[in-house]
């Protein structure tokens, strides 16, 4: 009888001790799930932060969605606020996801989706599970666990959980950022002026293809999982009396079988009286050429411009009644969001037409100064800048302008001067004069950009003599003055 | 011929179960599984632990006659959950040990023991000498740790010194699941008295032998493949020579860490179950000569050589001549035994001779006895030698490829800048790179006086309960698991 309750104690003892290693386990992974998170605050802490029910659109889709709407161009053209929920080769079932998750917090009009990935023969081009890495910080809760659950379950596993993901940061981490509250973190960071849009090459390269979902699909219809999807995507938007709106823009070197797809997505569309636009048959008509405007996949910010701009117009053409509520902060971020860009570009970009139309949308002044020498200009470069509105330029000849806004104010043969942020500026063969100050670049062709409030100055020498015009612009110097 | 074997086992199992491809006999999938979804039972994984608990859990409760089998239904799951091809093997291979083990029992005739022995040798022979013929066939898990096993216990039965008629206690030991991958080499008589004996449950032994199973995927997971990485990445191809040298002395806590921690849970998981296996690891690197390394190394192979191999080729008693030789044969079986290419016959050979060596130059010197602070010195001395002979030795272990051997020579001779950067190792990780090594050479120095797991358990319990917290914590931050990494597999696993 002793033995018995001996025996008995001792099970107790054993039970009780493992429930507690166990509970000890599970309040140090809990914990530690609180310490160990994506520090990556770019894009899903900043939608995260913006203020509830501000957005009046929001834009859902891959990357070329990403790419393709500039919210700074849409408030420029609309004053609406935006927001690009996308992400690389982002699924239909996911961008359903990304739009409960949004209704959380925001209630908007519009919903544009792009429709890149209902393209089954483009699938196979797509990076990865980076789709996955953005959901992982964009969602919260049952939506999140709804999107990893579409991965391969043994990729799933590392989104499932922050912690399994980022403990691995303790390589990185300094000393107390450990310790810093995600919360906390994402407060700091605030909203990002880049509202989702993104410039450059998408940050999560991953070289994980995941896996074939749509590829038996026959040319012409719609994926099951897709067209599912569209419909889920319908009656939220119905539920929450959001209008819907497809568009898909240019890629290069579409085949027959993804056009057709693509036409089956306008048929569902019609069907459901969707209103869409198919930039792929109107590039023509926009002015947008392939490589002018994209790299054949992700438009520039110049095809941004071109795609916004369309967008916006087709907004206007269907009358909705937004309940716009200004907001201070957001009205500052929205109106500089563009600028960074221009600058960019004016510094970075090679090919000095493409900097030209892309000053088109900037609120800034260029300056353009050409003086003719032994080297002639090539026919290419010479139709380039007919084409950017230069239609009296004479390789013979020098030739002046300034620009506002991309119209030309001023241009001739001669020095040409005008008022621009309010300061006396002009241009002529030795010199770009903004105010009391000179400049005087080293080569014989110039462009200077002035932002619209005087501070951000930049000045681009080309060296055309050594063909840069024609070959890509490598050898550009840049002058930087702030 | 193995053309024609391959074609008759094809007809008889269905076509493509065995193939011959280019220098390679694959073996096909020809194994049922069911469900298909069974995770594999590795011991770093959940599935493993759970098994364990759920092992625990049902053999404890019985006794005598159940339990064996209880026990032999957990390593046949434990196979299984591999493939039907490593259960079968295995099975195949017990069943063949056990009726050559009856016979030895039966007739007790030298040259039939011989013949005896020969036929698991030559099994694990085709299978570990397939590639120089042009071949490679699937290795069953743990063969070589079972062959060692069914030799122990056919030459214990031709002595007489075992009992081997009941078959349900032979294929346990065979087959027994916490040693049946990577050792230990336990013996037949006692598990067979633990086996089939009453054994009072030890409470307080069943949790020492949790805690060191636990302690054993703690330092796998934490400590031996992070130094992993770092070995990886300081032995890439354009590494200075620091950080060529750091490489080859890592390699030595990282084996060292691996089958260590492998034995850890090993034996953890042994004693949980009832059964109390000798350590196989003895804080080797604290050893002054090489003869002292090998009795601290991999013990129950060690053993195993010298009950089986040395001590019946005469060992210390019939002259130096022939013990010299016997040792020589030991480190040659031993280094054939751990690889088929040439670079694990140097290695082996390498630890004879120089064990050889030890014998001349110190037995003149044993009987001398030297004052404490100087014999202190001395075995320090005799430690960081020991070490060094070791590790160089480590490299012919690590590359078959006597090219990639010769590339670590010449970077040894770039300039000796130690780059942590050029190895892409944060100042985080070099932290705490030097903390596990100072980790490991205290607790060594520590475990070579006490036994750690039990002094530990007899710490005040608040204290004792707080080591756990902090190791869970440890244990998850700086784990190798998650996101894109993962834990290796056991160095010693597929030997």
């Amino acid at each position: 009888m002793k033995n018995i309750g001996k025996s008995f104690l001792n099970v107790l003892q054993i039970l009780l001790k493992t429930v507690l290693v166990v509970v000890l386990f599970c309040g140090c992974f809990t914990y530690l799930n609180k310490v160990f998170y994506n520090r990556d605050v770019d894009r899903g802490t900043s939608f995260h932060s913006l203020p509830e029910n501000s957005m009046d659109v929001l834009v859902i889709g891959s990357s070329h969605a990403q790419y393709s709407f500039q919210p700074g161009f849409f408030y420029e053209d609309t004053g609406l606020y935006s927001y690009v929920l996308g992400s690389a080769c982002q699924p239909l079932e996911v961008s359903v996801q990304m739009l409960k998750e949004a209704l959380k917090t925001q209630s908007p009009k519009l919903v544009f989706l792009e429709g890149y990935t209902a393209l089954p023969q483009h699938i196979d081009m797509c990076l990865a599970d980076s789709c996955y890495v953005t959901a992982e910080y964009q969602m919260r809760g049952d939506e999140k666990y709804k999107t990893i659950s579409y991965l391969p379950e043994e990729k799933a596993e590392t989104y499932y959980n922050d912690y399994m993901a980022y403990h691995n940061d303790w390589k990185t981490l300094e000393d107390w950022d450990i310790f810093l509250p995600q919360k906390a973190l994402a407060e700091e960071h605030g909203v990002s002026s880049d509202f989702g849009y993104v410039y450059s090459e998408p940050i999560y390269p991953i070289s994980n293809f995941w896996g074939p979902r749509l590829w038996d699909v026959e040319a012409g219809q719609l994926a099951p999982l897709d067209e599912q999807s569209l419909n889920e995507i319908y009656e939220i938007c119905q539920e929450h009396g959001i209008q819907l709106f497809l568009y898909k823009t240019p890629i290069d070197g579409i085949s027959e079988e993804d056009y057709a797809s693509l036409k089956a997505l306008w048929k569902w569309a019609e069907d459901h009286s969707v209103p869409y636009y198919d930039f792929l048959t109107q590039a023509e008509d926009l002015g947008y050429y392939m490589q002018v405007h994209s790299d054949g996949f992700h438009t520039y910010v110049n095809g941004a411009a071109v795609a916004t701009d369309t967008l916006a117009l087709k907004l206007q053409e269907m009358n909705l009644a937004f309940t716009h509520t200004p907001h201070k902060e957001l009205d500052d971020l929205y109106r500089t969001s563009a600028q960074p860009y221009t600058g960019y570009d004016v510094n970075f970009e090679d090919d000095p037409l493409k900097v030209l139309l892309r000053l088109r949308h900037s609120s800034a002044y260029v300056f353009l100064r050409y003086l003719p020498c032994s080297y002639v200009p090539s026919e290419e470069l010479r139709s380039s800048l007919r084409l950017a509105g230069f239609t009296d330029f004479d390789y013979n000849e020098p030739y002046f302008a300034i620009l506002h806004n991309g119209e030309i104010l001023v241009s001739g043969h001669e020095e040409v001067s005008a008022e621009a942020a309010g300061l006396k500026v002009s241009v002529g063969p030795e010199w770009v004069r903004l105010g009391d100050t000179e400049h005087y670049g080293e080569g014989l062709m110039s462009l200077a950009y002035l932002s619209e409030n005087g501070i951000y100055r930049s000045f681009l020498d080309v060296e055309y003599r050594e063909q840069v015009w024609k070959y890509g612009g490598y050898n550009y110097e840049t002058l930087f003055s702030r | 011929m193995i053309e024609s074997l391959f074609a008759w086992l094809n007809g008889l199992l269905g076509e493509g179960t065995f193939s011959l491809g280019d220098g390679y006999a694959i073996l096909g999938d020809y194994y049922f599984r069911f469900p298909e979804k069974l995770p594999q039972l590795t011991p770093l994984s959940f599935a493993f632990i759970l098994f364990v608990f759920l092992v625990f859990c049902l053999a404890r409760p019985f006794k005598g006659k159940l339990r064996p089998f209880v026990l032999l239904a957990a390593d046949l799951f434990f196979l299984y959950s591999f493939s039907t091809y490593h259960l079968g093997s295995l099975l195949f291979l017990a069943l063949l040990g056990w009726l050559l083990a009856l016979l030895n029992q039966l007739l007790k005739n030298k040259w039939a023991l011989l013949g005896s022995i020969l036929v698991p040798v030559v099994i694990l022979g085709t299978f570990k000498f397939a590639p120089l013929f042009g071949q490679s066939i699937l290795m069953p898990l743990g063969l070589s740790f079972v062959t060692f096993k069914i030799i122990s216990a056919m030459v214990d039965a031709y002595k007489g010194e075992i009992d081997v008629r009941n078959p349900l206690v032979y294929f346990n030991y065979a087959l027994f699941f916490p040693a049946v991958t990577a050792g230990p080499i336990h013996r037949y008589a006692y598990f067979k008295d633990v086996l089939t004996k009453d054994q009072p449950f030890d409470y307080s032994e069943a949790k020492n032998g949790g805690f060191q199973m636990m302690l054993g995927m703690f330092e796998k997971i934490v400590f031996c493949d992070f130094i992993a990485s770092v070995v990886t990445r300081a032995s890439a191809a354009g590494m200075t020579g620091g950080n060529t040298l750091l490489a080859i002395i890592l390699y030595s806590f990282q084996i060292y860490l691996d089958f260590d921690a492998y034995s850890n849970i090993s034996i953890g998981c042994a004693k949980l179950l009832g059964f109390s296996f000798p350590k196989n690891f003895n804080t080797p690197y604290l050893a002054a000569t090489i003869k002292e390394f090998w009795r601290r190394w991999h013990i129950s192979l060690g053993s195993f050589f010298r009950d089986y191999v040395y001590i019946p080729l005469g060992g210390s008693r019939k002259g130096k001549v022939r013990q010299y030789l016997a040792i020589l044969a030991v480190f040659l079986l031993s280094g054939i035994w751990h690889g088929s290419t040439m670079n694990f016959v140097w290695w082996g050979l390498g630890h004879g001779i120089l064990q050889i060596i030890e014998e001349l130059i110190l037995s003149p010197f044993r009987k001398m006895k030297l004052k404490k602070p100087f014999a202190l010195v001395f075995r320090i001395f005799g430690i960081l030698i020991n070490f060094l002979f070791v590790t160089i030795l480590w490299q012919l272990f690590k590359y078959s490829d006597m090219g990639q051997l010769a590339g670590v020579w010449q970077a040894l001779r770039t300039p000796q800048k130690l780059d942590f950067e050029l190895m892409g190792l944060t100042a985080n990780e070099v932290k705490w790179l030097f903390f596990i090594l100072i980790t490991v050479i205290v607790t060594d120095i520590l475990r070579d006086k006490w036994d750690m797991v039990k002094a530990y358990s007899r710490l005040f319990f608040p204290l004792r309960w707080l080591g756990y917290a902090v190791l869970i914590l440890v244990f998850l931050v700086f784990g190798v698991f998650g996101g894109s990494v993962s834990a290796s597999d056991f160095i010693y696993q597929w030997f």
